[in-house]
């Protein structure tokens, strides 16, 4: 099964030919949203608030797991200022399926972002 | 007069055309740099703001929103393997994963993270696979 066919008519459409997941994994965001030729600082500028997302996301994601208690407790170590051991004993304590949210949220935005590209191009 | 006229119309659709956002692959070299540069902006924007809606959070409640911002701000500076959160999850939206153990494990989930995105991908089948 094919989870990038949405692709077809976008990216890839003159090559004829379907995104498979490994090559969308591997793929730069920069050039499936259509910024292969903006100046540099407007691909940092991207990269920054689509990584500024996927936090927020990982965020959102940990907040719907953790109870009321330990949810205060998280909101207390992340911070400004925060000591990164700190950050990291919780985390270990406390999210155990951490890299896989972080994986799924990173996932989940690139594709969103892509989605959204592809829908405001032929408004472009 | 016949050849102002004209001119002017030329000029007056080489405006329109340079206002319109360039397409994905277009190349934009004989453009002017600052104008080239707010399509680009504009292009960003929209596109931001279209995945937020896609992605379908509206972050809960204002004073949450505060605590979620600095929390996630803290993440990034969060040291996860060799480097920081927000550094490896750039180098992930670059495609940078080759030689990145941490990323390379999170493979399987982000697959369920951009089925979750677009559920609806595998369904139809269409286009063609490119051949051999």
């Amino acid at each position: 099964m094919n989870y990038f066919s949405f692709l077809n008519f976008f990216f890839f459409r003159r090559r004829e030919t379907i995104m498979e997941f490994e090559e969308f994994f591997k793929a730069n965001v920069i050039d499936l949203v259509g910024l292969s030729d903006a100046p540099e600082d407007v691909k940092q500028s991207f990269l920054q608030s689509a990584s500024q997302t996927v936090l927020e996301a990982i965020i959102d994601h940990i907040d719907s797991e953790l109870d009321e208690s330990k949810k205060e407790e998280f909101y207390r170590i992340f911070r400004t200022g925060a000591q990164d051991e700190d950050m990291q004993a919780f985390i270990k304590a406390n999210i155990p399926n951490f890299e896989e949210i972080v994986g799924e949220e990173t996932g989940r935005v690139k594709a969103a972002l892509v989605k959204a590209a592809q829908e405001l191009k032929p408004a472009a | 007069m016949t050849e102002e006229i004209r001119t002017k119309k030329e000029s007056e659709e080489k405006k329109a055309e340079d206002k319109k956002s360039p397409e994905i692959g277009e190349k934009t070299e004989d453009r002017n740099p600052d104008d080239k540069r707010s399509w680009f902006m504009e292009h960003v924007e929209a596109t931001a703001s279209r995945a937020q809606e896609i992605l379908g959070s509206d972050g809960g409640a204002p004073e949450g929103q505060e605590k979620k911002k600095e929390a996630s701000q803290a993440m990034s500076t969060m040291g996860f393997g060799t480097a920081t959160l927000g550094g490896l999850i750039a180098l992930a939206f670059a495609g940078m994963v080759l030689g990145v153990q941490k990323l390379n494990a999170w493979s399987k989930s982000f697959e369920t993270g951009v089925k979750l995105a677009y559920p609806g991908g595998g369904k139809g089948g269409g286009g063609k696979k490119e051949k051999g």
